[in-house]
């Protein structure tokens, strides 16, 4: 088949994460991996971005088919349930939301800067190492450490699916891939009666 | 005269439980399934061959072979 540009989106995901090791103020960078999709299901009411943009996608399918990490069995029906991926939607944003919070905090001089990773929500590992000190204020910082925790944590759980289950078995919890489908069911509602 | 039915194994989508992630989409060689509406995956009788490659790839594993009439 023939290769897109858009195949290879995978080098940027990986770079993202290794620039989150580099600089933390690169974490800026992974809210387009927020908006893009978000825009897409919104303005095209599709789901394109998954299937072509997708690079930590195509990342976890490298990995556990052409590096054969996976072990290519099949998800557990729990875990593809509505109840467990909507479940795991709303637990993301009210992490999501406690990140936002404790940057708001930074922002406001509440809190001092904490540079850390919180890996798994629980887990917060000193990071740093990649902070220089810079004339961005505090609170732009905490948000780059904060939004790099979730990124780091999506990515250690789609890698712990990606080794027990099928290469892409993140696409099916995906936090993000939920929320495009549901923009997608709520905007084309009247269609899918019809389909 | 009666014609026989030939009967061919295609690949059905459980809809309910597709995420519409569109891995299928991507390995068939055929372009005989895609996500449609952004919600789930549509495969089209017509074209599908049966190859399982879409049931080989789907993370949710939510597609099947299955015999159907052509």
């Amino acid at each position: 088949m023939k290769k897109h540009w858009y195949d290879y989106l995978w080098i940027v995901s990986l770079t993202y994460l290794i620039l989150g090791f580099v600089n933390i103020l690169f974490a800026w960078l992974g809210l387009l991996c927020f908006f893009i999709p978000l825009i897409i299901s919104i303005v095209n009411g599709s789901k394109g971005y998954c299937s072509r943009y997708c690079g930590r996608g195509q990342l976890f399918a490298l990995a556990g088919g052409r590096f054969g990490l996976s072990r290519k069995k099949d998800i557990p029906r729990w875990m593809k349930s509505k109840a467990f991926r909507y479940g795991f939607l709303i637990f993301f944003f009210a992490m999501f939301f406690q990140m936002l919070w404790n940057t708001y905090l930074v922002f406001a001089g509440v809190q001092d800067l904490r540079q850390v990773v919180t890996l798994l929500w629980t887990f917060r590992l000193p990071w740093r190492w990649a902070y220089h000190g810079t004339a961005v204020p505090a609170g732009a910082v905490q948000f780059a450490f904060g939004f790099y925790s979730v990124m780091l944590t999506s990515t250690v759980l789609g890698l712990i699916t990606m080794l027990l289950f099928k290469p892409r078995s993140w696409c099916v919890y995906c936090p993000m891939g939920t929320m495009t489908q549901l923009i997608c069911r709520v905007r084309n509602a009247s269609k899918q009666k019809k389909g | 005269m009666e014609t026989k039915q030939k009967k061919r194994r295609k690949a059905q989508v459980d809809r309910d439980l597709c995420v519409g992630c569109g891995c299928c989409e991507k390995v068939c060689p055929l372009q005989a399934v895609r996500v449609v509406y952004g919600i789930w995956a549509q495969v089209d009788a017509g074209k599908c061959v049966g190859c399982g490659r879409c049931v080989k790839e789907c993370p949710a594993s939510v597609i099947v072979l299955e015999e159907a009439a052509v």
